[in-house]
């Protein structure tokens, strides 16, 4: 099957302002330990004005003695300036980095749209897989593949297997978009449901439980609609931008970042 | 009832319109008026704005890669030669309203232009040609290629009904045999029957005012009514004999006077001067499509685009249901292109030179002959042609002339509608029963004869016109639909 599962999260980039908690409480979280990383790198992004770099510093040093204290795995940290996506993006790519991981704390409203906006300027921007994950998600038993049987979505295969070693139960989900005609709508269930096996066969190795969802519709309130039905921790879909559509409105990943209450993650 | 539910529905929503039309006549009018004013005040930015869409939507279909795409199987031929097709194609569309309006709408603007123009002066006499051809030109096709084409599409294509609802499978799958399905298809077949039974009723008064003026026969409200049954047995005829032999004979016979009658004006009439309307108007038509197609005229007076532009836009919408089906059923076998270039040119480019030929005549009698006619002509535009035509040699032959070809594109017209609404009430049977074909033909004509009778038909035309409305918005998704299915051509197929 060609499906390369094992440590593709090894290097991981965790943007964080300096108010976000997600280190003070990471022994909580499904994240390390159970995905076997070995080294994070913290960034803050400073937007300059009254921003304290020195404050800055301080702080994220004091996140990264935690995490050597409380994960197995290694840390480091950088203070930079500029747009925050920007940043991210170009650090993520310069570090060869696996994974960007965005920890995201709904606290106020302010704060979310400021971080909605930085995170789905990430996804839009960025060739590295993004997870956003949804502080105070403590288990990983259910996750949700959402997939369009497109190129994108192929490469988020490996991820999807990568993660049948931590969780158990996975529910494959495909979009359709309905036919023209009835009888070519016929045929397209009939395609769906061929490529819904072929996805399940493929990742059967790795996951004690598989589901299979076919459903019409649009991708993206379909998919959250799913997720909150099945009470799923984790959403993997891959990101494909073509299409003048999408370049304007945004992809379907972009579209459920900010308003999905599980954690998701985003595969370029 | 579920099987003969659009029937249903349909036909007593409009057996209501008569009996209100008929006991009350002021009600009905309140209400429309209010519709009437309440749409084209608040939402006739849309129609402007839609008209433009649909024909830059027509153009890049025609143009890009889908025009090679057949409305049918992709080894079928087209079912009836191009002077057929035209022929059929101009009577749906145009006929009797070129007949009506072809003297009568240049005189108008040539007399009550805009505000910001002097009335009755070159600039206004220029204004009236461009408007007449633009008010009859591309927009008014590329509307009904929109409806026509989405349903050939779905249709002959993706062997659907033809009904307008399954043009929406792709956005309402198997709901379209359903509630929102029968909703569109009530909705287009109370649009038809408004349309139809306002032009049969225009068209009625402009044969009763040849007849007169030919024959001295009283042009009163009875005579009018006796003109409307003799064309409900003529058309209900035409119908039993079906579309190819009934119809398409109807129209190529008409075509054939029409373009006689054409060629009569055209050399009884000052010819130089009309090809220099032609050419001149055609020219400022081009140049100016763009501009015109946008201008609503916000600061110089609305109300003109208002109560002509705005107006002719949502009666080209509110006929759509009905021509777009009759068009669809004639243009089986034809590629894309081939129908959007043959149904948005050759048809306009006739338009044009009847317009020249007839408004050109009339603007030629006003202005260089002082004839002094236009006033008379445009406070009843139903007597406008007979009344210039009473300047030429033979004028009561000529009239006589108008006055058949009136009668048969008023078969024509309204043996189609019989045709199409008798299709659309029987869940799209390409051959409707009899039965429903009389029940509309009937319904059609008694609705206009009441309403004539009653005053009622400017009320219905006004409904009409307010029921362009959902159908702008029904037409826009229709353009949704369509592209769906093109780009889904060589998918699950």
């Amino acid at each position: 099957m060609g499906m390369e599962c094992d440590g593709v999260l090894n290097k991981i980039l965790v943007p964080l302002t300096l108010d976000n908690d997600f280190i003070q409480n990471i022994n909580n979280t499904w994240f390390p330990g159970k995905l076997g990383v070995e080294h994070f790198h913290l960034l803050h992004v400073l937007g300059g004005g009254l921003a304290n770099k020195e404050q800055a510093n301080r702080i994220l040093e004091g996140r990264v003695s935690l995490i050597k204290q409380s994960t197995y795995s290694s840390a480091s940290y950088e203070v930079t300036e500029g747009h925050a996506a920007t940043e991210i993006v170009e650090r993520a790519k310069a570090g060869y980095f696996d994974l960007i991981m965005i920890p995201a704390n709904n606290k106020n409203f302010l704060l979310r749209m400021m971080l909605g906006s930085t995170t789905t300027e990430v996804i839009r921007m960025t060739d590295t897989p993004v997870l956003i994950y949804k502080q105070g998600s403590l288990s990983l038993n259910t996750i949700l593949y959402a997939t369009d049987f497109g190129e994108a979505a192929d490469k988020a295969l490996n991820y999807v297997g990568f993660l049948g070693k931590i969780s158990s139960k996975l529910i494959i989900q495909h979009v359709g978009r309905r036919a023209a005609d009835p009888q070519a709508e016929y045929r397209r269930e009939e395609v769906a449901s061929q490529k819904l096996e072929e996805t399940k066969r493929q990742l059967t190795p790795y996951w004690t439980e598989i589901d299979m969802i076919s459903s019409l519709g649009t991708p993206s309130r379909i998919i959250s609609s799913s997720a909150k039905e099945h009470k799923i921790d984790l959403l993997v879909l891959g990101k494909g931008n073509t299409g003048v559509m999408k370049k304007i409105l945004g992809s379907t990943a972009e579209k459920i970042a900010n308003t999905i209450e599980s954690s998701i993650m985003i595969v370029p | 009832m579920k099987k003969n539910i659009v029937f249903k529905i349909s036909i007593s929503i409009v057996l209501l319109f008569v009996i209100i039309g008929l006991y009350s006549p002021d009600l009905l009018d309140t209400i429309s008026l209010f519709l009437h004013i309440q749409i084209i005040s608040n939402f006739g930015w849309i129609y402007h704005l839609a008209a433009f869409f649909f024909l830059v939507f027509c153009i890049i279909l025609a143009f890009g890669r889908y025009g090679k795409i057949r409305l049918g199987k992709d080894d079928e031929k087209p079912q009836y030669s191009y002077f057929g097709w035209f022929s059929m194609l101009f009577a749906a569309g145009m006929g009797i309203g070129l007949i009506f309006w072809g003297v009568a709408e240049p005189l108008s603007h040539y007399l009550n232009p805009p505000a910001h123009m002097s009335p009755r002066s070159g600039e206004s006499a220029a204004f009236a040609m461009r408007y007449s051809f633009f008010h009859w030109g591309l927009q008014p096709w590329a509307v009904y290629i929109v409806m026509s084409l989405a349903l050939a599409y779905f249709t002959y294509r993706r062997n659907m009904p033809p009904l307008i609802s399954s043009c929406f499978y792709p956005l309402l799958g198997d709901r379209i045999y359903s509630t929102p399905g029968h909703i569109i298809n009530i909705l287009s077949v109370i649009a038809t029957v408004f349309g139809v039974a306002t032009s049969l009723g225009l068209g009625a008064l402009q044969i009763g005012s040849g007849l007169q003026l030919l024959y001295g026969i009283p042009d009163s409200v009875q005579y009018t009514i006796i003109i409307i049954a003799v064309v409900t047995v003529l058309y209900l005829l035409s119908s039993f004999i079906g579309l190819d032999k009934g119809i398409q004979t109807l129209s190529k016979f008409n075509m054939y006077v029409a373009l006689g009658f054409l060629v009569v004006m055209l050399v009884v009439g000052p010819t130089s001067y009309i090809f220099n309307v032609f050419i001149s108007s055609l020219g400022q038509y081009i140049n100016q499509i763009l501009e015109m197609s946008l201008q609503t005229f916000p600061f110089q007076g609305y109300e003109w685009s208002e109560s002509w532009t705005l107006f002719y836009w949502a009666w080209w919408i509110a006929w759509a249901p009905f021509v777009g089906l009759f068009v669809a059923r004639i243009s089986r076998g034809r590629t894309i292109k081939e129908f959007v270039i043959g149904t948005l040119l050759a048809p306009t480019l006739l338009t044009f030179l009847w317009f020249s030929a007839f408004g050109g005549t009339a603007l030629y009698l006003e202005i260089q002959q002082k004839a002094g006619f236009a006033e008379g002509a445009v406070a009843d535009v139903s007597t406008a042609l007979f009344r210039m035509l009473d300047y030429f040699p033979f004028s009561s032959a000529l009239s006589l002339i108008a006055v058949i070809l009136l009668l048969i594109f008023f078969v024509t017209s309204a043996d189609s509608a019989t045709f199409v609404l008798g299709m659309m009430t029987s869940n799209g049977d390409l051959n409707p029963p009899s039965s429903k074909k009389i029940a509309w033909g009937l319904t059609q004509s008694t609705l206009a004869g009441v309403l004539l009778i009653s005053g009622g038909l400017i009320a219905l035309q006004r409904m009409a016109i307010a029921a362009a409305l959902p159908f702008t918005i029904i037409m826009i998704l229709m353009c949704y639909n369509l592209m769906r299915g093109l780009a889904e051509e060589d998918k699950y197929r």
